[in-house]
């Protein structure tokens, strides 16, 4: 609160004290009072004036400047009124006593909301799990009978149990806590896991796999990097041209593990490659294919960022896109003062 | 050679036996899990796969109660996955553990390896039709008292063709249950694979075992 700021919100009752001295002064003199006389009530009358003025603004500050300082600090903004403390003045009692009440219906509805979206979150969690029994039982019956019906049916179900995945780690990305699994494995076998997933997709394209030398071990959750495998995969088969072919390689550094998966598809726009680990960002590509959501690069993003694991985009457009994963060292984490989420025992 | 599923979602039960049936397995399951530690036992069963998720009872106090009576081999299939489950399994006696979702074929050489352990699987990993057969633990196709062995992509597409006998077979399955094993293998290895396991199979004396129904895949 600047002093000219508040000298104007008062400067009412002042011209009020002014029109007041002024009068006073007049009739003073009209009575013949002497002059030194005038000038010492006009004294006595502006400082009884100035001084509660003085004394208003210093307290208004100090307990608005509290208030902002607080504001600043304060994660959760809305939980200001209950944290603030009471003002000595009515006009901030009465504004607080009301700003208390609507923060509080506020802060009601905010955590309705939350337990909600947590209820909604493990309902799907649960939902997904129990999905997954009926898949699995109509797999199995694929398993005994194969022939090209049930095998297309399968093909389906395939597609059924991957959306249901991508459902399951969509509910989970907003948690703030996601329990990954770390554990000792090699890229070589991520990249299997995830071409074993989306093995009839590809296959069905016509993609040839070219693997490079991948037997590097990295520490690292293997359902969801092979999850973030198989969007790369399920990206380069959707945005193909022909004769579809996936390169893997891999290479070490001293900061960690690359795992680099190239594609001959119609890469990407320069201008919408920036935007790609967006929500519902689809670009070009996506306005060509009605069935593009923008949700699978947006989820693998927020799955690296939560993992600490790197990672970016490399593309021409027709020159094929290049996604590479980095896996940091235990140490190359901790010199770049990042919490680790992987555990030191299983180093 | 009998195994004992204990596993609470009927529809899978069923499945599971008759897949482990073409492989010669006698199974047995049972729907009340209230005892069904001693039902399994008294079924005097050569393996057991135990569900991890199960109503009444959890699937480590029923493995427990297993290990305490006899050596059967267990495997445990659970829908979880964290170390704490892995490490309490096998503490509890269970002598391997499988992740769902899991591949039938993974699934089927677990079993077979840990009955070979156990001591006496050997003869039954065998798939026969017509006087040929397939041996699946040593890779080989018999006939008529000829041997040939087979690489593991001649091995995939021979069982997985007699497994379905009479049905044919499209060729991106054949290439699929070749992946599922890691063979990323393209068209062109698909077909010099069909070429060379047709030479063997006629040089065994079955030079039109393995047919083709154009445009749609192979079957025997």
């Amino acid at each position: 609160m600047r002093f000219t700021d508040y000298a104007i919100d008062r400067s009412l009752p002042a011209v009020f004290h002014a029109v007041a001295g002024l009068l006073i002064a007049g009739l003073l003199w009209l009575i013949e009072v002497p002059g030194i006389f005038i000038g010492f009530t006009l004294t006595i009358y502006a400082a009884a004036a100035a001084v509660p003025f003085l004394w208003d603004f210093r307290r208004r500050r100090r307990y608005y400047g509290q208030l902002v300082e607080l504001l600043a600090r304060l994660d959760e903004k809305t939980l200001l009124s209950e944290l603030a403390p009471r003002p000595g003045f009515l006009e901030g009692q009465i504004v607080s006593g009301i700003l208390r009440q609507s923060q509080k219906y506020q802060n009601d509805a905010i955590e309705a909301v939350r337990q909600e979206a947590r209820e909604y979150r493990d309902f799907l969690d649960t939902w997904v799990h129990e999905i997954k029994t009926p898949i699995a039982s109509a797999r199995w019956i694929v398993e005994n009978q194969k022939d090209p019906v049930t095998l297309r049916i399968d093909d389906e179900l395939r597609r059924i149990d991957r959306l249901v995945e991508l459902a399951l780690y969509y509910a989970r990305s907003s948690d703030v806590e996601t329990d990954f699994r770390v554990e000792t494995t090699t890229l070589q076998a991520l990249v299997s896991a995830a071409l074993k997933t989306y093995s009839k997709a590809i296959i069905q394209a016509g993609g040839r796999i070219e693997l490079g030398a991948l037997d590097v071990p990295v520490c690292a959750d293997r359902k969801s990097c092979a999850f973030i495998i198989g969007q790369f995969l399920s990206n380069a088969v959707k945005y193909r041209r022909e004769n579809l072919a996936l390169h893997f390689s891999a290479r070490t550094g001293p900061n960690g593990a690359c795992l680099t998966v190239a594609d001959n598809g119609v890469g990407i726009d320069a201008a919408d490659l920036p935007r790609v680990f967006e929500k519902g960002f689809t670009g070009r590509n996506g306005r060509r294919d009605p069935k593009s959501t923008g949700i699978g690069l947006y989820l693998c993003k927020r799955l690296c960022d939560q993992m600490n694991l790197g990672l970016t985009v490399r593309s021409r457009p027709g020159g094929g896109t290049e996604v590479t994963l980095t896996f940091p060292t235990e140490r190359s984490l901790q010199e770049a003062g990042m919490r680790s989420a992987l555990p030191l025992t299983k180093m | 050679m009998k195994i004992f599923i204990i596993e609470d979602e009927p529809a899978i039960r069923a499945e599971l036996a008759q897949f482990l049936s073409k492989y010669g397995y006698a199974c047995e399951s049972s729907d009340r899990f209230e005892g069904i530690a001693a039902e399994a036992l008294a079924s005097g069963p050569d393996l057991i796969l135990l569900d991890i998720n199960l109503p009444c009872q959890d699937g480590f106090q029923i493995c427990r109660e297993l290990r305490e009576r006899s050596a059967v081999p267990i495997i445990l299939l659970t829908g979880r996955n964290t170390d704490f489950d892995e490490l309490l399994g096998l503490n509890l006696g269970a002598d391997d553990f499988i992740t769902k979702p899991y591949n039938a074929q993974v699934l089927l050489a677990r079993i077979q390896n840990l009955l070979a352990r156990a001591g006496a699987a050997q003869a039954k990993a065998v798939l026969r039709d017509q006087g040929l057969t397939l041996n699946l633990l040593r890779a080989t196709v018999a006939y008529q008292g000829q041997e040939r062995e087979l690489t593991k992509n001649e091995l995939g597409i021979l069982r997985l063709l007699l497994q379905n006998k009479g049905n044919i077979i499209p060729r991106d399955a054949i290439m699929d249950e070749l992946w599922q094993s890691e063979a990323f293998i393209d068209e062109n290895t698909l077909n010099v694979n069909i070429v060379r396991l047709r030479k063997k199979l006629a040089g065994l004396g079955l030079p039109d075992y393995l047919k083709t129904k154009r445009g749609l895949g192979y079957f025997v």
